[in-house]
């Protein structure tokens, strides 16, 4: 009875303390596996076929995948800065989605139609506090390397991407500086509008697009190399 | 009956850090917030004077229309009659022959290695490359520095940005790069092949810009796409980029 009362309460134990349960991974391992991840389903001949249906599927499941990588709250919390606290609760988790929905409908498209084979080269991981940590990575495209930086956060024991650097420009600065400028001068639900507005446009574009079988634009396969 | 006593008590704990751990995500905002916002509104790209910001958008518009009217159609067709190793080698080609601007502006900079580098690697291309069509040098890691050019080595110089400026056809760049931009005309080779014959140098630059977009195609688009105000979002990348070049 006392053994089994024991047990009993190691495991109830385990279950309210999911921090001594879960094995911590650090920031590289993190974005390694999700990106590889995210890379094996870009390849995944299951969506071969250029059926617009399997297109639209293969979509949302990256932006699902794209959305357990990112922490949008953080991203929209540092892009919007002082002005941040202007937005409500309600506000704040909306626009947060908004702005998950902006970057996967401009981008993922881009990353479906364009990826042929690049690899990802992870170079280091610099912590910087208990929080925030650095990811140094290489895409390698064209015979060219772009050098991309993730800057992440730790949350609940989870390392996830709040900004991304390219190159040397970050996202989160460069959203900064236009959410700046139009919370100036408008309020945060005229913002919230706007951002609804152009994701509808983008959403209805690529529905069109994929219907007639366009892409989005793409370069004849570059990987050639010449020597 | 202690044995009991010591279960309750942990549940009860647990449950409490429970709740605690999740609101651990909002109440560590504000930490997080005052630990890295500074960092961000202290970052130099968000302070770019544009005193001429009406003629600038003006002329934004402009090269919009350019680019969607002109160039992208150029570029979609060079693209579409021009197999893709002869556009690499255009561009491989301009790119070689720009390794005049590149190493002055290594010496100016203080960079000896990279201007030694830079030099090899215009040798090896121009000999092994068949005069720069080929990127020979790339089987050679210790040759790959990054590019300079004046407006870097002014900016490295501690001279400022200055302010904004978007300029016909040349697109965005500050006084300051705007400054080099003109310097480095001069250590151009093409600016000599072409001398006093104007026409000649554009279609030059011509034949430049629309090969090289035309690996491009699609990119200021996607741009244009994700960004509430283009405009914003150019300014504010092309700041960043010449920093990120100048650190480098």
């Amino acid at each position: 009875m006392q053994n089994l009362l024991k047990i009993f309460c190691v495991f109830i134990c385990l279950l309210i303390f999911p921090l001594a349960a879960s094995a911590d991974m650090g920031p590289l391992e993190t974005i390694k596996v999700r990106i590889n991840d995210a890379i094996a389903l870009l390849k995944d001949p299951a969506y071969k076929d250029p059926d617009p249906e399997l297109a639209e599927k293969q979509h949302q499941e990256l932006f699902e995948h794209v959305q357990g990588i990112f922490d949008f709250r953080t991203v929209s919390m540092l892009a919007t800065g002082r002005n941040w606290r202007r937005f409500s609760t309600e506000q704040q988790n909306e626009f947060a989605d908004l702005f998950a929905r902006l970057l996967a409908n401009t981008y993922i498209e881009k990353v479906q139609d364009n990826f042929r084979n690049e690899e990802v080269v992870f170079d280091d991981e610099t912590i910087i506090s208990e929080s925030r940590a650095e990811v140094s990575t290489r895409v390698l495209l064209n015979n060219m390397e772009v050098p991309v930086i993730y800057r992440l956060r730790n949350i609940r024991n989870q390392w996830r991407i709040y900004d991304v650097q390219i190159e040397g420009i970050s996202l989160v600065q460069n959203y900064r500086s236009q959410f700046e400028e139009f919370l100036f001068r408008r309020e945060p639900a005229e913002l919230i509008e706007v951002m609804k507005q152009r994701i509808d446009r983008l959403e209805n574009d690529r529905i069109q697009r994929r219907k007639e079988g366009r892409p989005a634009d793409t370069d004849a396969d570059d990987m050639l190399r010449i020597l | 009956m202690g044995f009991r006593f010591i279960c309750i008590l942990l549940l009860v704990t647990g449950l409490i850090l429970q709740t605690v751990h999740a609101e651990e995500y909002w109440d560590d905002d504000d930490a997080f917030f005052a630990e890295i916002e500074a960092e961000y509104a202290a970052a130099p790209s968000q302070k770019i004077a544009d005193p001429f910001e009406p003629f600038n958008r003006g002329m934004f518009v402009v090269n919009d229309k350019l680019y969607f009217w002109v160039l992208k159609p150029a570029a979609t067709g060079w693209q579409k009659v021009t197999p893709s190793p002869v556009r690499t080698g255009i561009r491989n080609f301009f790119r070689n022959i720009g390794a005049p601007v590149r190493v002055t502006n290594q010496l100016l900079q203080g960079k000896g290695k990279a201007a030694a580098a830079e030099t090899g690697k215009f040798f090896v291309n121009s000999i092994w490359g068949i005069f720069g069509l080929i990127d020979a040098s790339q089987q050679l890691p210790s040759l790959q520095v990054p590019p300079e050019d004046l407006g870097q080595t002014l900016g490295k110089w501690g001279i400022g940005n200055g302010f904004y400026l978007v300029l016909p056809f040349f697109g965005p760049t500050t006084l300051r790069d705007g400054v080099g931009q003109v310097g480095d005309f001069f250590l151009q080779p093409t600016t000599y092949y072409t001398s006093g014959n104007p026409e000649g140098w554009a279609a030059v630059k011509a034949t430049e810009t629309i090969n090289t977009t035309s690996f491009r195609l699609g990119d200021y688009e996607a741009i244009k796409d994700a960004s509430l105000d283009p405009y914003t979002a150019v300014r504010n990348g092309y700041i960043q980029m010449r920093m990120q070049a100048i650190r480098q």
